[in-house]
């Protein structure tokens, strides 16, 4: 499927037709590639980890791995809040620096998984705002459907302090892991 | 010059000579030939230094024994050039340095001390004083009597090497076996020429010095063959591939022959194929070779001369190779599988999980209520399997740390001769056992350690019998199992470190101040501070305050502790403190705010409630905590971790006094909740938040971070130095 509609941008890794897993932050609708979503978990207890980057929650127990999760709305520069019933964590699943990263999403409330053909997709709009950078696509399966489509490995690129990389910063230099 | 030309003349010379027969003197002018050539290929100090050896190999040619001797200090010094021009370029080559070369070629025959890592294998083989002959007729003789001179600990390493040849070579075969079945598909590149070429010289190398002849021998043909190929003389068709894989077929027969006599304590047997073979592929050679590769013909008259040399009856012992294992019993080559080490590891860290996910189900208290005899009693039964499993799993990794002892024991007899100091050398508990990861990151310190201590611990001879010592130094390194640490421990009866020295040196680097009062251990501490040395001259071995620092990271970098223990006159004692393993730690469980966190045991002095009147807290900022006459600065982990809503605690709660490095400070904790052993998962790199060096999953299946205490006394920053321990 080569038809993207979109002007071709260097080395901007737009949206590709495929399947999404869709989920609600702040009353809009945003997907996840879905060959990027290991699983959908519900939100148990996260361990805090002092002194990390405030979008970073902690870490939870994935089965015997100690993996880390973030607040997507406070990644996004949203307010953030409350857990409800309906909020879950998904477990993403990225290769950063030849490493495979997984890494939790807190978001409001999960949907469904649609299929984006080509013709669904569009180029992301230009803005300031900081979600923006980490949207790759839009995409608008029917009339008057608004989805975001995001880039996990802008969301999960993460600097060497542990703060969070804002997308567009080149990525950090690949660094040895200190002590283990 | 081109490095490959000088490359491969070193290989033909070194190869000469394993070949060589003393009493042969054409094989003499084989030799004499490529010095000449390699005169004019290198005008460098590397030529200084085989000329030199060869020099003394044309005065020797009359003494047999020191003939021989001389012939393998050249051999090894070939080998050692070599490996440093066979470097690829752009890789750092590790070059012999002069002196190291120097006295390769001009010590006596059993005396090859520590060389570079990548030659040890031919290092470590060199021990046994073997050479290699081209004929295994009239040169029996004298080998036959320098086998009845033989110790039996001689014996013992002897073995040690056959095993290490047969595993080294049995990896190369295998990995040749490989390569040239994948090949005979696709084409043989470079590539694929160059790994083959390796294997070959390894085996060949490995062979000659361990005394194999036939191995070396075909070997040696094969890898001259591989030459051909490389330099582009003949191309890798599918004769020369079948060649090549007839070759390895009959190593592998080889090399089995050879582990069953270690098995069955017999001598090796000659097979007849080898001549045959390599014949052969020296016809091949010769068929295809080019006129200009004059070299490896006039090599191809020195095998014949060989082989001719071969065909007459030999005297006797006539069908075995000259290979004397008497030692008692027979060697049993274990069976060995190699393995991923991420798979090892992935299993060790599973089982971590299985024996928390275990130690949850035991103690379900829902599963008691049951009040079941067969399931208290199955349940009972899976605790001991998971046990026994874990224990398993964990011993995967271990290796005993005699290794590291044979290195170091090397190493001293080199260095006594460098120092030219009389140093014996004594070792314990070589059996003790360590994880595989760590055996490589304490190679460095025993380096640096075992050369302070030979070069300036030890006195000379006369400042020693002076002293009423007797005027042999001896070093020595024991290991053992304490609770669940390893224990190493590094002492020699020196003179013991100088403490006025190393304080007027840590005062001219301003590393304290005037009137600081340290401890003794304090004191001692200071020389692993980088760029500090007491010596007053550099030595080729020591004396640039480098090594110390690289001691204490490695350490560190393994959470383990060194301490010194040092009477004037009397010595200086390395106590290395290290876990068993790098995939578990003794922990201890504190809670702060709410929240477990793990401290590693290893770290942790003691723990007290201290009394209102132990805490101060002078110019109202920072807080001392005193305890029997020392004072350490106490941080309260609350505030080190931003937790929020912790209130200033009164002066309740734990202090756990805590060592990183040459500090000491304090902590101040909620509570100290248990001990127990936890398996340490990374943290994703974006979590480090450098104060946790990972994490563990508790028995409830909660998460603990694991606190880095090197890192605290970073953090706590501003006040420390301010408050640093003191002797009162």
């Amino acid at each position: 499927m080569q038809s993207t509609p979109v002007q071709s941008d260097d080395n901007a890794s737009l949206a590709q037709p495929g399947k999404y897993l869709l989920f609600q932050l702040a009353g809009e609708k945003y997907g996840f590639p879905i060959l990027q979503v290991r699983e959908i978990i519900s939100l148990e207890s996260i361990t805090r980890v002092p002194r990390t980057s405030p979008c970073v929650l902690g870490v939870i127990n994935l089965r015997g791995k100690v993996i880390p999760v973030m607040d997507l709305r406070t990644r996004f520069g949203l307010e953030s809040i409350p857990a409800t019933e309906e909020t879950v964590i998904i477990v993403l699943q990225c290769e950063l620096e030849d490493r495979l990263l997984t890494i939790g999403a807190v978001v409001d409330d999960v949907q469904e998984v649609t299929l984006l053909r080509a013709e669904h997709l569009s180029a992301p709009p230009l803005g300031s705002q900081r979600e923006d950078e980490f949207i790759i696509g839009i995409g608008t399966p029917q009339e008057g459907q608004i989805i975001f489509l995001l880039d996990v490995d802008a969301i999960v690129r993460f600097d060497r302090e542990g703060v969070l990389l804002a997308a567009g910063e080149p990525p950090p230099e690949p660094t040895k892991r200190e002590n283990l | 010059m081109a490095n490959d030309d000088v490359r491969q003349l070193l290989d033909e010379l070194s190869s000469q000579l394993l070949l060589c027969d003393v009493q042969n003197s054409n094989d003499f002018q084989g030799i004499d030939a490529t010095l000449d050539q390699m005169q004019q290929a290198c005008n460098s100090a590397e030529w200084e230094i085989i000329a030199g050896a060869a020099k003394r190999l044309q005065v020797s040619h009359d003494d047999s024994e020191e003939l021989a001797a001389s012939i393998r200090g050249l051999t090894l010094a070939c080998v050692q050039l070599e490996q440093h021009f066979h470097t690829e370029p752009g890789t750092i080559a590790k070059r012999p340095n002069h002196e190291e070369l120097v006295s390769l070629t001009s010590q006596p025959v059993d005396d090859w001390g520590f060389g570079d890592a990548e030659s040890e294998e031919e290092v470590q083989a060199s021990v046994t004083p073997s050479f290699v002959m081209g004929g295994t007729g009239d040169v029996e003789a004298v080998q036959d009597i320098a086998g009845e001179v033989r110790s039996v600990q001689r014996q013992a390493e002897e073995v040690e090497n056959m095993i290490d040849f047969y595993s080294e070579a049995q990896d190369a075969i295998d990995q040749n076996e490989r390569l040239l079945l994948e090949t005979e598909e696709g084409q043989l590149d470079d590539k694929g020429i160059a790994a083959l070429f390796r294997a070959f010289h390894t085996i060949k190398g490995v062979a000659g010095f361990v005394g194999l002849t036939q191995p070396t021998k075909l070997a040696h043909s094969t890898e001259s063959l591989l030459g051909g190929v490389r330099r582009g003389a003949m191309a890798p068709d599918t004769a020369i591939v079948d060649l090549l894989l007839e070759s390895n077929h009959c190593m592998q027969t080889l090399v089995e022959s050879v582990r069953q006599a270690l098995e069955a304590s017999t001598s090796v047997p000659l097979d007849e194929r080898v001549d045959e073979l390599c014949s052969r592929i020296d016809a091949a050679i010769s068929e295809d070779a080019t006129p200009q590769l004059g070299r490896d013909e006039e090599f191809a008259q020195v095998e014949a001369q060989v082989a001719g040399s071969e065909t007459e009856p030999p005297k006797r012992e006539s069908s075995t190779q000259r290979l004397s294992i008497r030692s008692q019993g027979s060697t049993q080559i274990r069976d060995t599988l190699k393995v991923d080490v991420g798979r090892v590891d992935s299993l060790v860290e599973m089982v971590g999980e299985m024996v928390i996910v275990e130690s949850m189900i035991t103690g379900d208290e829902d599963l008691r209520t049951l009040r079941s005899p067969k399931l208290a009693n199955n349940l009972r039964q899976m605790a001991k399997i998971t046990r026994d499993l874990q224990k398993i799993a964990l011993q995967l990794r271990m290796v005993p740390v005699r290794g590291l002892f044979t290195r170091t024991a090397r190493m001293v007899r080199e260095l006594s001769r460098q120092c030219g100091k009389e140093i014996r050398f004594r070792s314990e508990g070589e059996g003790t056992e360590m994880d595989r990861n760590m055996v490589e990151l304490l190679a460095d310190p025993m380096v640096h350690i075992i050369r302070n201590a030979a070069d300036h611990g030890i006195e000379s001879a006369t400042e020693r019998t002076a002293a009423g010592k007797s005027p042999i130094g001896s070093i020595c390194i024991s290991a053992y199992h304490e609770s669940s640490n390893l224990v190493i421990e590094i002492t020699d009866d020196g003179r013991g470190l100088n403490v006025d020295k190393l304080l007027s040196r840590g005062y001219e680097r301003g590393l304290i101040t005037t009137g600081q009062s340290l401890s003794e251990s304090e004191v001692y501490e200071l020389i692993f501070a980088p760029g500090l040395s007491t010596a007053d001259s550099l030595t080729g071995i020591s004396g640039r305050g480098v090594g110390m620092d690289v001691v204490r990271k490695n350490i560190k970098s393994m959470r383990g502790r060194i301490g010194i223990q040092s009477k004037p006159g009397e010595g200086t004692t390395f106590r290395l403190v290290l876990p068993l393993t790098l995939a578990i730690i003794d922990g201890t469980l504190i809670s702060c705010g709410g929240e477990t966190y793990i401290l590693p045991t290893l770290s942790i002095i003691e723990s007290i409630r201290p009394k209102p009147d132990m805490v101060r807290s002078p110019g109202g900022r920072g807080k001392i905590l005193q305890l029997r006459g020392k004072t350490y600065p106490l941080y309260r982990l609350a505030s080190l971790l931003e937790i929020p809503g912790s209130t200033e605690p009164h002066n309740e709660g734990h202090a756990i006094i805590v060592e990183s490095g040459s500090h000491s400070f304090a902590l101040q904790v909620d509570d100290v909740v248990s001990q127990q052993q936890v398996v340490i998962k990374g943290l994703e790199k974006q979590l480090q938040s450098k104060i946790f060096s990972g994490a563990a999953i508790l028995s409830d299946g909660q998460i603990g971070l694991i606190i880095n205490i090197d890192e605290v006394v970073t953090m706590a920053g501003p006040t420390q130095g301010q408050y640093s321990v003191r002797a009162s």
